[in-house]
């Protein structure tokens, strides 16, 4: 079973991206649903996921500084991470890329586009696959 | 200079996306409320921090937005915070989408956290209001700082 941490401080979004990814393929995950960076650090350290999903504009901790500590962390490092965000061009998705973020998805996101993101983050083991 | 055009044009686009992709709602732009705007109790205002400065603001009455929230949360929460949380949710969205379709090579575009609120979210902002088919709307306001309200 795939360990799936999403970071957004709306409630809309966490449960609208669950939705897309669980249709995507990832049905039997276990998620844990977080509201800034600090909470998906402090997560991420008890239990190393598969998957981090997260936003950008947070509260007391944003997904930038989120990305930048765990590019820091040895423990944290190399967890498949994608960005979803309402703010995204060609320009901020480099950035991110550059802080190893495998995915970075426009808000609004839809399934299809989350599986096809699936593909470059290489989380899907034979499990996973439909 | 910003044409004030594409802004109106991205905010359409951007509202049709999100309405669809979100609640799977079909919305088209109308040119004044069809009603009293007073019904839309509900709003929610995103900053637009950089790299221009401005707000965009969603107001929705309770009825269309606890619609929203039963398709989002499968009927599982519809309670006032999650009304608030779903206004701010689409506010946020087009605001987003409105600084990275406007600057598509500008790597600084952010946005703030979304205030929310009851009542009077509309004062100082140019309206735009969209209609479903069952004649519910809503109501999206944008100011943008220097940008004159001429030329649509």
């Amino acid at each position: 079973m795939k360990h799936v941490v999403i970071a957004d401080d709306s409630a809309t979004a966490r449960m609208f991206i669950r939705r897309c990814l669980e249709i995507a393929g990832l049905a039997d995950a276990e998620f844990v649903e977080v509201a800034n960076g600090q909470e998906a650090l402090v997560v991420m350290k008890q239990s190393r996921p598969d998957l981090l999903v997260t936003d950008l504009t947070m509260p007391d901790m944003d997904g930038v500084t989120l990305l930048r500590s765990m590019a820091a962390s040895p423990r944290l490092n190399g967890i498949p991470t994608m960005v979803v965000s309402s703010q995204t061009n060609p320009q901020v998705d480099q950035e991110l890329k550059q802080l190893g973020v495998k995915a970075v998805l426009p808000k609004p996101v839809n399934p299809a586009v989350v599986a096809e993101a699936f593909g470059q983050l290489e989380i899907m083991g034979d499990e996973d696959a439909e | 200079m910003l044409n004030e055009a594409k802004v109106v044009e991205i905010i359409d686009q951007s509202v049709m996306s999100v309405l669809e992709n979100m609640a799977f709602m079909e919305v088209c732009r109308i040119e004044e409320a069809p009603y009293s705007t007073s019904i839309l109790d509900y709003w929610a205002k995103v900053g637009l921090l950089s790299p221009l400065k401005g707000e965009v603001v969603l107001a929705c009455a309770s009825p269309l937005l606890s619609e929203i929230a039963d398709t989002v949360f499968a009927g599982e929460a519809a309670g006032e915070a999650a009304l608030m949380d779903v206004v701010a949710e689409l506010t946020n969205t087009i605001a987003g989408n409105l600084l990275s379709k406007l600057f598509p090579s500008d790597e600084s575009i952010r946005v703030a956290v979304p205030e929310k609120g009851r009542r009077g979210g509309l004062s100082g902002v140019h309206e735009l209001y969209y209609q479903l088919d069952d004649g519910q709307y809503f109501c999206v306001g944008y100011h943008i700082e220097g940008m004159r309200l001429e030329g649509l």
